[in-house]
Formats: C-alpha cells, structure tokens, sequence
C-alpha cells in the first residue's frame, strides 16, 4: 500500500451499444513507465478520458493517489489528450499561464518548460500559427508545468515526422529519469516497448494482457547463426537437444530454439566439436511479434 | 481559483468579439441619436406636430421617464449582447478547450461558474452603461433635477431582462454547443417560433390565454412599451409581481437546466 499512483476497479464504460471499457483493473505504481497499448478503438482513450473526468463511467471506479477522484487530485497531474487542445486565438504562453491557473501553479515554471519542449523562442505566437509538431509539444510542455508526479500522455507522437517522434521520445525518456510516473496510451507497439517498462494491452475495452516489457512471453527465441563450415554447423544444430526449427538464410542459419537456451551452453558444444562460429546473434523478439501473439491467441 | 480572472484572460479581443462589442456599443450610442432624428423629421414635415400630444412635446429623455424610455428601446440590442455569450461558451466546446480545463482540474461546477459569472459581468456592464446614459440625457434635458430617482427601479428591472435572455443564451450554449446553430435558434424562436405559439393561444384561448408564461414574453413584459402613455395619460407600464415571478422562474429554469446539462454531458 502506498506506491500506488491509480487503481481502477472494473471501470467500465458503455456507449449505447458498445462496450468500449470492459471491467478494468489497472495498478499504475510510482515511478511506472506505463504503456497503455491496443490497435485503435480498443478503448485507450475512453480509459484515460474517464480517470481524467471529462467522461463518466457506467460502473466500477478509480482512485488517484489512493485518495479517490476528485479534481483537485487532477491538478497534480499533467495529462494531454488525444490532439493538442489549446485557445488558437492566443500565444503559446498565455495558453500556459491559463493552464497556470487552473492548476493553480507558479507561472515562473512556464519559460522552463517552453526552454525544454523547445518551444521558448515561439511562445509569442499565437497557437493557431503551431505546426502539429509543436502543439504536441505545447501539450506535453502544459503537462509538465505543474511539475507533477504523474505524467499521461496520449498518443504524443501522433501524426509527427520521423525527427518528431525521436524528440517526443527523448523527451519522454528524460522525464522518466527524472522519477516521475508516466502513463502513455500508444498503438505504435515500438513506441511502448522504447519507452516504458511496463504494459497492458486493451482489445474491444478488455484487459488481455499485463506485464513487464523486458518479460519474454513467449515460449521460443530466435537465434542467427553462422560458421564457414555450414554442413557441419548444421548437422551439430540438429543435435542440440533445444532446438525445434532450422531454416536455411542466405547469410546465416535461422533457428527457432525454446527460451530457456544458454547462448553460452550452445557455443560450448559447437567449439567442442570444432565448430567456431563467424555469427552468432540471439534476436530480442520484438513487443511487436509478441503483441501480434497475444492479439491472435486471444481471438 | 479566480474564476472571473480567469474568464478575462481567455476574453481575449478575438475578431469574433471585437466585431460583436463594436455592433453593441454602435447600436448603443447611435439610439439617442435615431430617436433624436426622428423628431428632426417630425418637426420638418410638420407631421402629427399638432398640440400638446405632439412628440416633440413628449418629455422622453427627462427625470424620471428617461429611465423607462431608455430601458424599453435599449432591450432591442440585447440580443447583440447574448451573441457575445453564446461565442464565449461554445468556442470552448468547439476548441475542446473544456476538456482541457477539466483533465487540468477544474471541476464542472467550477466551469459552469466561470462562465455564469462573465455572463453577470456583461449584464452588469450593460446596465452601468444605461444607468450613465440615463444620467446624461436627464441632466441634459430635464427643466430641473427633481424626481432623478423617482422610477430608478427600471434600471435593476433593465438588467433582470438582460439576465434573462442571456440566460437563455447560456442555456442553449451548453445544451447545443454550436454557435452557428445556437445563434440561429435563438433568432429564430425569439421572431418565428414564439410568436407563433403566442397567436396560436391567444386565437385559442383569447383573453385568458397565458401568453405571458411563454418565455421571451415574459423577458418583454419586464420592460412595457412606453410611449403610449403620453397618448393615453393615465396608461401603466409598470411590471407587476406575477410579471416578476414568471421572468424569474424563467432565469432559474435556463441556469439550473444548463448547470444539470453540463454535469451530466460527456466532453
């Protein structure tokens, strides 16, 4: 108890006829990097639209902070949603000093955080003049200006260019080094798996699954092999008791071992057979196959 | 939290809002100016100019009856006023800038009240000004400066009418959220659909036909047609209680529909 950033019980909202939140329990805790992942529609941003307010859910609830849900809690939380929402009538900085006030913080803080987002040298335009670019970056930089402890993000790099998205997640991960409590909702899998630690994936409102992002879960590793003797290297694989698959790839071997394979072991057994490897990789499985997995084995 | 601070600070003079402020105050400053054209004309053409019921002689802008006169023909450009309300109100729906508020920590109660304040802030406003007016065309054409404050009461009864149709104003913005189609609406029930609903009962019911319960009937009759009492001497344009009541149980109605409305909305 305690560390505890926000609890859900069986949130669930429904939209007439459809269930787009289904019974959701969720634990963010304190120093989380959270990815909150799913294709589009699956109910990622109806979650983060009820625990910020601005929808009510049909049944179950949510505590912030272990302390429920109240708005004032809300102001200890710097949240963008879904585009960039800000008075196109107004410059950058008067769109955070507003932001300043309803959070009821210092507007000291607002230059910083226009320094870090790399907006400061804009902040007298007005909002409307932002390419998309920088009103996300608007957006994470009103998030941050409360220096709040938790951070949610949804879809920040939406509709950015390549050097965009790298900056968002530079961003990002520095903020993370800095403790802070992140919750991100992403559909770009490799988003999630570059930035947080760890996930839920959400399909038609349903939890599916939850974890770390380090966890492998699945029951295979890939591994890239190669040697100048292949006949031999192949005959010696085939041997080795942990290996299911052997396909043949122009440049090296693909094999499909199971998990609990010792790279150390297999290279052992190779070099005491007088095998020496030219090539040796095991592939990290990617969130992405992994997601794909989860996605199909649920269906 | 300083709501009123805060509503200042998104008031921002957009061209929305300068062009509608500019409308207000041209209409407001140019009325005198008609009335005084009018009796120009008159006076030219030596039309109904005949004896002591010519409108020449009618004492319009003199203590006290400048403040019943200006109150009726002033709340011709309220609706210009009620404009400005409906474009601060659903310009935050349509920015999503509501949403933005709530998710920053606002809660809806909080929302609800900032605007409710801006809209007690036009009315205010408005009736500062017709109050100064009225001072200043009475000083300017009363004979002496007795009875300044005699039927005063027009002024507080000027900026329940005001309140009213804006009221009806911030009903519909947060019930629609589309200013085009709010603006529309409003025009439209206050010269089509009500009237229309007023002939039908008055040829149903006649007499007894409770057209003053209607609701931009009951803002009119807040403030009566002045004129004719100096046609008919002994003619009453004063409001009475149930004229009152009725205006006001309309206000409440607008504020607490409009407050449930938002509470209950999805942003």
């Amino acid at each position: 108890m305690g560390n505890e950033i926000l609890i859900t019980n069986k949130l669930t909202k429904r939209f007439k006829n459809i269930l787009a939140v289904d019974s959701l329990d969720l634990v963010v805790e304190k120093g989380d990097v959270f990815g909150i992942l799913g294709p589009n529609g699956s109910g990622k941003s109806t979650t983060l639209g009820m625990i910020l307010g601005v929808l009510s859910p049909t049944s179950g609830d949510f505590s912030w902070f272990n302390q429920g849900n109240s708005n004032k809690l809300r102001k200890k939380i710097g949240a963008t949603i879904e585009r960039p929402l800000f008075y196109p009538y107004m410059s950058g900085e008067k769109n955070l000093e507003i932001t300043s006030m309803i959070k009821e913080c210092d507007k000291k803080n607002i230059d910083k955080v226009l320094e870090i987002v790399e907006l400061y040298e804009r902040k007298h335009d007005p909002f409307s003049t932002y390419s998309l670019g920088m009103k996300q970056r608007l957006s994470i930089a009103s998030a941050l200006l409360s220096d709040p402890d938790v951070l949610i993000l949804d879809e920040p790099t939406n509709g950015l260019d390549p050097q965009g998205i790298a900056d968002i997640r530079v961003l990002i991960k520095n903020i993370a080094i800095s403790g802070k409590t992140i919750i991100l909702a992403s559909h770009l899998l490799d988003e999630v798996q570059k930035v947080c630690n760890s996930f839920c994936v959400l399909k038609k409102g349903k939890l599916i699954h939850k974890g770390y992002v380090s966890d492998n879960f699945s029951n295979t590793t890939t591994i890239e092999i190669d040697s100048n003797s292949r006949d031999k290297l192949k005959k010696l694989l085939s041997q080795f008791n942990m290996i299911e698959n052997i396909e043949d790839g122009e440049e090296f071997f693909l094999i499909k071992a199971s998990k609990n394979i010792s790279i150390f072991d297999l290279n052992s057994f190779l070099v005491e057979n007088g095998v020496i490897v030219t090539h040796l990789n095991q592939k990290k499985q990617s969130l992405e196959e992994q997601f794909l997995a989860i996605l199909a084995e649920k269906n | 939290m300083n709501l009123i601070k805060l509503e200042f600070k998104k008031l921002q003079p957009t061209r929305y809002f300068k062009v509608l402020t500019t409308l207000w105050l041209l209409a407001f400053i140019s009325l005198p100016l008609f009335y005084y054209s009018f009796l120009k004309i008159i006076e030219k053409h030596r039309m109904l100019n005949t004896g002591p019921l010519s409108p020449t002689n009618w004492p319009v802008f003199q203590f006290s009856d400048v403040w019943l006169n200006i109150t009726y023909f002033y709340k011709f450009i309220s609706i210009f006023l009620s404009f400005l309300i409906i474009i601060t109100i659903t310009r935050e729906f349509r920015y999503g800038t509501v949403r933005q508020n709530i998710v920053d920590g606002m809660s809806r109660t909080q929302f609800w009240l900032s605007k409710f304040y801006l809209l007690l802030f036009f009315a205010s406003i408005a009736t500062l000004l017709i109050f100064f007016l009225g001072l200043f065309l009475g000083f300017k054409n009363s004979p002496n400066s007795n009875d300044i404050f005699l039927t005063i009461y027009f002024v507080p009864t000027y900026m329940l009418h005001l309140i009213h149709i804006l009221s009806f104003a911030f009903f519909l913005s947060f019930l629609i959220s589309s200013s085009g189609i709010v603006i529309s609406l409003m025009i439209f029930w206050i010269y089509i659909i009500e009237p229309i609903i007023f002939a039908v009962l008055k040829h149903a019911f006649g007499y007894k036909s409770f057209v003053e319960y209607l609701p931009m009937e009951s803002n009119w009759n807040l403030l009566k047609f002045p004129l004719e009492k100096y046609v008919f001497i002994g003619e009453k344009v004063s409001t009475t209680s149930l004229e009152y009541l009725i205006a006001i149980s309309w206000i409440l109605f607008f504020l607490f529909t409009s407050f449930y409305i938002f509470k209950k909305r999805e942003l």
